[in-house]
């Protein structure tokens, strides 16, 4: 049996306050990182704000403001991204995070103190689509906007392909998919922090490749507009080489 | 082209986790100073803590009992 997160919190809450940064190094060294390492958290990317730096961040905004508008931020980690939109004003109920990890949307409401915010915040695996209810009604609903960023660089190709379906089937003709992942000039396979896991890394031609795969596998058709830049990108960090690129992407569904 | 994927190497985690915070960029100070309402000479250390809070969870969901 597992510690509760209650429990854990009972006994690191004090040690937390008195000593915050000995505490996280001392648990680091000895748990041996055992646990999931997101990068997102350990190196503090998800204090910065991906979507806003988006070249469509306006017109989402605008769009987003209508009554019946979606907006579904997959991975969305704290939900920094749909705290932003707010700020923007975006109506909160037009708004969905998600992620496999309801421990992180929890602390969400700890890091923006809004514990009775009115967005949809859902914890669900991407990858198991329709038989989660809440996916589902996702679908029922339609989204406009998907947002997803360092989401799918997570995943070999052929896992892509299969979260990239799921996603296909929420979207809204018209609706957009929208982000920013780790790309390459070389598209292939990069060792990823799990032991034994790896996550294929694309340039636009191969990831228009895998929309076109989708769109013939769903009977839908999509328009993939994407860049490679080095935003953000440090040949010398724990995943990159000197071909990683910060790919950012539009990916229209026009049927 | 494929990269060669590496099976069993627990020095790739290190580097992973960095000091702790001690400045935030222009747009998190503002959404968590006119969003959250968190004064602004607490952003950098509401943040670290939350993050720390955040690896005691992982930890401790990783530990059994």
């Amino acid at each position: 049996m597992y510690r509760s997160v209650s429990a854990c919190l009972q006994s690191y809450s004090d040690l937390i306050r008195l000593h915050p940064a000995n505490l996280k190094f001392t648990l680091q060294r000895e748990q041996g990182f055992a646990v999931h390492p997101y990068p997102c958290i350990g190196q503090y990317r998800f204090t910065i704000l991906t979507l806003r730096t988006h070249p469509l961040y306006e017109s989402i905004v605008q769009r987003l403001k209508a009554p019946n508008s979606t907006y579904l931020d997959l991975g969305c980690c704290f939900g920094q991204d749909l705290r932003q939109l707010i700020l923007d004003g975006v109506p909160p109920q037009n708004l969905v995070g998600l992620d496999i990890d309801g421990a992180l949307m929890e602390c969400g409401f700890e890091l923006f103190l809004d514990r009775g915010l009115d967005s949809r915040f859902v914890v669900a695996d991407v990858f198991k689509g329709s038989s989660q209810k809440e996916w589902a009604m996702l679908k029922e609903r339609g989204v406009d906007i998907v947002h997803c960023s360092a989401f799918f660089h997570l995943f070999p190709l052929a896992e892509q392909i299969t979260a990239a379906k799921e996603v296909a089937g929420i979207l809204k003709k018209g609706g957009v998919l929208v982000g920013r992942q780790m790309g390459s000039t070389k598209p292939g396979d990069v060792a990823a922090v799990q032991l034994g896991r790896s996550g294929y890394r694309h340039n636009v031609e191969t990831l228009d490749a895998i929309w076109q795969e989708v769109g013939v596998a769903t009977d839908t058709r999509w328009l993939v507009e994407g860049s490679l830049d080095m935003v953000g990108v440090n040949g010398n960090g724990p995943l990159e080489d000197e071909h990683s690129r910060r790919l950012l992407f539009t990916i229209t569904r026009l049927e | 082209m494929s990269a060669d994927i590496e099976t069993s190497n627990p020095t790739r985690y290190k580097g992973w986790y960095q000091e702790d915070l001690t400045e935030v960029n222009e747009p998190m100070r503002n959404l968590l100073e006119n969003y959250a309402k968190v004064p602004s000479e607490d952003v950098v250390s509401h943040i670290n803590r939350i993050v720390c809070t955040v690896v005691c969870l992982l930890v401790c969901r990783a530990t059994p009992t």
